[in-house]
């Protein structure tokens, strides 16, 4: 009982740590990247003694400010509400994670530990439950706030987000029919397998349909870009969280970053194969773990040294340009990159060529673990380069996407699959 | 056309199935801007920001910054209190106190001289009207700062002695 | 486990219930309901049924009262009539009280050493997904359709009944 307890704290505060790393990175990438797709250089300020990472250290800035700036609140507010919906909305934000899967299982000393926090029989519809009670944050926020803006935001964003979870869970129902489940874990070992012994079971290899409404319907539900109608600047001010300041605010920015991974995570875990690596099946890493190993040790290794030589680089040529702390900053982070470099050559010394079974196994669940989070970066960067390419819909544009063309064809999609699936059982 | 004179009714062109299915038009889109991340990326440095304080832009000997008054040899202001800059002034932010010069050649001087540089458009009316050449923009300096107003209105001595950087 | 469950269920469902029937506004009512709602999840949930469970947030929670919701703002607006000036003590007071004589019926119950019927041996697959569906496309398929059919006519009546009236197909 005990160990079993440590095992489920422990996976959940992994899964809180890996939400809450992303959320300030994906802020940052956010900013760089629209910059850099404008042709702006973004962010590149703020330092921490002078080391600015690329403009990372902008969302530290950006918390101390928001922790110490005054929580200005309408007067006629919904007392109640209006402080719960900022809760409600991180919170639905943060438990969707609980049920999806970041590896296979950890076999340490006989006990198999399976990755992820719950592993539900109705994972999916657990979901959409929880995704369909973040409506509320966002309706009632903007309600409580008793103001014009905030009220057209909630209007719009519950509209919205009633229209598109119908898609969401039709376009979702043929993968659900070909896996034969709702348990996430079990969708994402079935990804696994091969077709004609070359091409990867993903969803989106077998429900390439469904995957294009599912995409469409996740960015409508995270209301991101092209259908931002719920917080569009020009129209509504900031939509529901205008009356918002400080950390209240900051919770409402925040679950919209921790949203977005919720949507990428499930993009990667249902269609992309989730901690598959593909044409690597969990035996072949086992057994060529040593192996496998030892050249991505070297090969981290020698990429390290070659990032120091190029920050070496700039800091000699970049020498004399600010006159203060902030030349420092290639040197250091070039001093960083060629210690763990040496550091995972070094690691060589240590024989990781000859790993045991539970070595084994630790490597593969970091493997997995690994592809899965850079799936997930993928998507999660995917939102951001969608948004700073696409220009939003129109509010009856939005209506009449959902309503009038993805509803039919995500149920032209279920009979299709149905029909395909009784032919090939046959 | 069944009304003549007016203007032709602009027809939309009819979009393409593939256009309105939007997933390959927001590829190409994607393309597009995924390119320009590519080139930022790889060539940080010939991004065209001018990163501000340490580096500057050059700019032209015609730009109007910050006023100066001129001096004669002996280091008293040129300017006579004619009042044409005042005058002409569109925002009136000069004001001028003349008072008699001892010399009789000059008549006047101006016993206080000041400007409200929050006031001011700098559009440079005063220096075109000044008929002995007293007052110019041609400082280059624009970056005028201080933290309550009274310090914007600068007065002869200032004005005279107008150094460089942008502290007043 | 199971009868923890199902005693905080039903307190977070009558609690929610009598808070919902005697709210001033109807936003405040409907955000009780789904309280409710959440509640009654939980007792679906005690008694092993978690396809029902869920399905009571998504389809409950989740839909009917955000439609809900989404009519009373419309209808009400963002402007209350403040309500939240003057909060009413008894309220809270009268919703606690079936938490009250649920914590000390459980208090009692917990002690003694089988509390409630949770032995029953339940048949194999209860309450999953597969199940349920079988239920509902198989057993009673008839009765599924036409409670189907049932809402069809019943959501065609509500929109001949809410067209503007000028455009009655009948007029």
């Amino acid at each position: 009982m005990v160990p079993l307890v440590l095992e489920a704290f422990a996976k959940i505060v992994f899964m809180f740590l890996l939400i809450m790393g992303f959320v300030p990175l994906l802020i940052w990438a956010e900013r760089k990247g629209s910059a850099f797709i404008q042709d702006r250089t973004g962010p590149n300020r703020a330092a921490v003694l002078g080391i600015r990472l690329a403009g990372l250290v902008h969302p530290i800035a950006d918390v101390l400010k928001l922790v110490f700036k005054e929580d200005v609140v309408p007067a006629q507010r919904h007392r109640f509400l209006y402080a719960f919906a900022p809760m409600l909305v991180m919170v639905v934000a943060m438990s969707t994670y609980a049920v999806i899967p970041f590896g296979d299982y950890l076999e340490i000393g006989g006990r198999r530990i399976p990755l992820v926090v719950a592993d539900l029989k109705v994972g999916m519809l657990y979901i959409l439950a929880i995704a369909s009670l973040g409506t509320y944050g966002v309706a009632l926020g903007g309600w409580a706030s008793n103001s014009k803006y905030t009220f057209l935001g909630a209007m719009r964003s519950t509209a919205s987000m009633i229209s598109y979870e119908i898609t969401m869970a039709l376009s979702l129902l043929g993968l659900f029919m070909i896996f034969g489940t709702l348990q996430i874990t079990q969708i994402v070992a079935g990804q696994g397998e091969l077709i004609w012994g070359w091409l990867p079971r993903w969803g989106i290899v077998v429900q390439p349909v469904g995957f294009l409404l599912f995409i469409a319907a996740v960015y409508a539900e995270t209301n991101r870009t092209p259908f931002d109608m719920t917080e569009r600047d020009s129209e509504i001010v900031a939509g529901y969280h205008t009356e918002y300041s400080s950390l209240k605010f900051a919770l409402f920015f925040m679950a919209e970053y921790a949203h977005m991974v919720v949507a990428a995570a499930l993009i990667a875990a249902l269609f992309f194969g989730g901690y598959q690596i593909p044409w690597l099946p969990r035996s072949l890493l086992e057994a060529h773990a040593g192996m496998l190993l030892t050249g991505s040790l070297a090969a981290g290794g020698g990429l390290s040294l070659v990032v120091a030589w190029l920050y070496f680089r700039r800091a000699r040529r970049e020498r004399g340009w600010y006159n203060d702390s902030r030349e420092r900053e290639p040197g250091f982070l070039g001093a960083v990159a060629a210690l763990v470099g040496l550091g995972l050559l070094g690691s060589l010394t240590l024989a990781p060529w000859s790993v045991g079974a539970a070595g084994a196994s630790i490597f593969v669940t970091v493997a997995q673990t690994g592809c899965f989070i850079a799936k997930v970066a993928f998507f999660a960067w995917l939102f951001i380069w969608v948004r700073w390419t696409v220009p939003s819909f129109r509010y009856d544009q939005v209506m009449r996407l959902g309503w009038q063309i993805m509803l039919p064809v995500g149920l032209l999609n279920l009979a299709a699959t149905a029909v395909w699936l009784v032919i090939a059982h046959r | 056309m069944p009304y003549k004179g007016l203007p032709e009714v602009v027809t939309t062109r009819r979009r393409s199935f593939w256009e309105s299915a939007y997933f390959v038009e927001i590829c190409k889109g994607l393309a597009v801007t995924g390119r320009h991340l590519l080139r930022n990326l790889l060539h940080t440095g010939e991004m065209p920001t001018v990163q501000y304080p340490e580096q500057r832009r050059d700019y032209g000997p015609r730009f109007r910054g910050r006023h100066r008054l001129l001096q004669r040899e002996d280091g008293s202001p040129r300017c006579v209190a004619c009042m044409m800059c005042s005058t002409v002034c569109p925002a009136d932010c000069i004001e001028i106190v003349a008072a008699e010069h001892a010399d009789p050649a000059i008549e006047k001087y101006p016993a206080s001289f000041t400007i409200d540089l929050l006031r001011c458009v700098y559009c440079g009316l005063c220096e075109e009207a000044c008929p002995c050449d007293a007052i110019r923009m041609d400082t280059g300096i624009y970056e005028i700062a201080a933290d309550n107003r009274q310090a914007f209105v600068v007065d002869k001595d200032f004005l005279l002695h107008n150094d460089k950087d942008g502290t007043l | 486990m199971e009868t923890f469950l199902f005693f905080f269920g039903g307190a977070v469902l009558l609690s929610g219930g009598i808070a919902a029937v005697a709210s001033r506004s109807a936003v405040n009512a409907a955000c009780w309901l789904v309280f409710a709602f959440l509640g009654a999840a939980g007792l679906f949930a005690a008694l092993h049924a978690p396809f029902l469970a869920v399905l009571q947030v998504l389809v409950y929670a989740g839909a009917v009262m955000v439609l809900f919701l989404f009519v009373i703002m419309m209808l009400e607006g963002p402007v209350m009539q403040g309500e939240s000036r003057r909060p009413r003590l008894w309220l809270p007071l009268l919703a606690m009280a079936p938490a009250v004589v649920i914590a000390v019926v459980a208090s009692r119950a917990l002690r003694t050493a089988a509390p409630v019927g949770f032995d029953t041996v339940l048949p194999d697959g209860f309450g999953q997904p597969l199940r349920v569906s079988w239920l509902l496309l198989q057993d009673y398929v008839f009765a599924f359709q036409m409670i189907a059919i049932l809402l069809l006519v019943a959501m065609v009546g509500a929109l001949a009944l809410g067209r503007s009236e000028r455009k009655r197909p009948w007029q």
